[in-house]
């Protein structure tokens, strides 16, 4: 058995213990995440203010109905991740109620139900899919720019060369366009990301 | 333009580009502030913008390599392998991301009252009859779970948990068991280690290695001493590990350490050896003396010379038991 399907089966085997309402389980379950919940709601740039209040609802609704919201995890991906899947569409669907002045994308907007996005939102696949979206969004220079450094991972010389920039600008260039698309990626998945704002 | 007037993205772009040794680069890249996160968002971008056409044929990197990964430990050649299967291997994008998570969001928590309460309102909902309950505000949250579920978890995944190195490592090791940070095949110990804080807290050394040379090794050729200024980057690896004292923040540390044996004057043979043995999965932790914890816990010593000792020490108090682990010991030099 690889190490991640015994780490997949030690969180199974306490999810389990948690639906059958075993408490020393639950305690565990909650030590065990309570600073990963806490971490992402601070990091997200949602209402900030009120992390305790949130904090206790999250907990609250996962245990709603018979623990559901748990019973969604299906053992595919980590169990840490599936959590702050839901805890995130969470603290969308919080912030949409509250009609907070964050931002939100059509897709957000059409979620009603937090679970329904839980799995989709953290794969590999979504994040490719959200960065080609934040790349959509560079001006055209940086998007060509994205292309050439990331894509096809050119030299900054390269680059400089077919672009016609002067090494200086080449850089900036790639600072900036790394920059934007960071930033954009924070907008939704903060906690994947340092607080490092790299300087130019 | 001078490279030592190059800013932090200049130096980034520099790295990818390979334009010089990759420990040059990390070590001027570290010395920024927050710099090794920058490479690391740097390196989430290229992963999450490969285009896979055909898969990998190189060997996908296990839990450790990962970690070394995190660490911008491995050769440049095999940091762009294991970029590709982060690309193409979902499961292996869990683990990843799981590392970043850990480390980017666990450095806080909750107030004692705001957990207690949240944990009251789950436990008032349980279906089960009452149990010894305890919450962060006390200790050990698998001692009092006798031979249950939970400890067979642990045997499986633990198998050497006997240390008397106090009930926080066991609490601890719940936290990193599921996040999945450290090496758990059952023919490898726990990695982990509270650093203390508190000056009567030295644990008690079976064996002391250290000379007063610059480097010392083993007559096998094992890392056995190092004496050597607490450069930043070093200062900020021991903090972190302080602070959560994890397999990628012991990685990160030995990673110094190598580093500075690969600037030795020994033979390129015996610098080899003395790299391998410092394999994070042989240390269960990090002991400070006291004296020198006193000042990089309040922010001072760095530059000091320190000397970092790989020392024995007693896995438990019982006089009967006399198992041993290493640990790295640092102290003032």
């Amino acid at each position: 058995m690889s190490e991640r399907e015994q780490y997949i089966q030690a969180e199974q085997e306490l999810v389990d213990k948690v639906l059958e309402g075993d408490r020393n389980a639950i305690t565990t379950f909650f030590e065990t995440y309570r600073r990963l919940v806490y971490g992402v709601i601070l990091k997200s740039q949602f209402d900030q203010s009120n992390a305790d209040d949130l904090f206790q609802e999250f907990f609250k609704r996962l245990m709603e109905n018979d623990w559901r919201k748990l019973r969604g995890w299906n053992a595919q991906s980590r169990l840490s991740t599936y959590l702050v899947s839901i805890l995130r569409n969470f603290l969308i669907d919080e912030a949409r109620k509250k009609k907070d002045t964050v931002a939100l994308d059509d897709e957000r907007a059409l979620s009603t139900d937090p679970m329904k996005e839980a799995e989709k939102k953290m794969d590999l696949r979504t994040l490719k899919q959200k960065l080609a979206e934040c790349c959509r969004k560079l001006p055209e220079r940086d998007q060509k720019i994205y292309a050439r450094r990331f894509v096809d991972e050119a030299s900054t010389t390269q680059i400089a060369e077919e672009m016609g920039l002067t090494p200086n600008a080449t850089y900036q260039a790639i600072h900036s366009t790394k920059a934007r698309l960071t930033r954009c990626m924070k907008e939704e998945y903060p906690f994947l990301f340092s607080e490092t704002e790299e300087p130019a | 333009m001078a490279d030592n007037e190059k800013t932090l993205s200049e130096l980034i772009a520099d790295y990818f580009d390979g334009r010089q040794s990759q420990e040059d680069a990390l070590e001027r890249i570290s010395k920024f502030k927050g710099g090794i996160e920058a490479v690391r968002d740097y390196r989430m971008i290229r992963i999450l913008s490969q285009e896979i056409d055909q898969p990998s044929n190189s060997p996908s990197p296990d839990q450790t390599e990962l970690i070394s990964f995190w660490n911008e430990g491995l050769p440049l050649a095999r940091m762009l392998e294991i970029e590709r299967h982060l690309s193409e291997d979902e499961q292996l994008f869990d683990a990843y991301i799981n590392l970043r998570m850990d480390d980017y969001v666990m450095e806080v928590e909750p107030s004692p009252e705001v957990s207690t309460s949240t944990l009251d309102m789950l436990l008032s909902n349980s279906k089960a009859p009452e149990e010894i309950r305890q919450t962060s505000a006390q200790s050990s949250v698998s001692e009092q779970s006798g031979g249950g579920w939970l400890s067979s978890i642990f045997d499986k995944v633990f198998p050497s948990r006997t240390s008397s190195w106090g009930a926080g490592l066991v609490a601890a090791s719940i936290a990193l068991l599921v996040l999945g940070i450290f090496n758990t095949t059952d023919e490898q110990n726990d990695l982990l280690f509270l650093i203390s804080d508190n000056p009567n807290a030295e644990v008690r050394l079976r064996f002391r290695g250290a000379t007063t040379n610059r480097l010392a090794l083993t007559d096998s050729g094992e890392f056995k001493s190092l004496s050597m200024a607490l450069e930043p980057r070093l200062k900020e690896a021991v903090i972190s590990f302080s602070k959560n004292p994890k397999p990628n923040r012991m990685e990160e540390i030995l990673s110094v350490l190598r580093d500075a044996i690969g600037k030795s004057d020994i033979s390129s043979t015996e610098r080899a050896a003395a790299v391998r043995s410092l394999a994070q999965e042989r240390f269960s932790g990090l002991q400070i003396a006291p004296q020198l914890w006193e000042e990089v816990s309040a922010g001072g010593a760095e530059g000091r010379r320190v000397s970092i000792e790989t020392v024995s020490v007693e896995k438990n108090e019982s006089q009967s038991d006399k198992a041993t682990m290493d640990v790295l010991f640092f102290s003032r030099d």
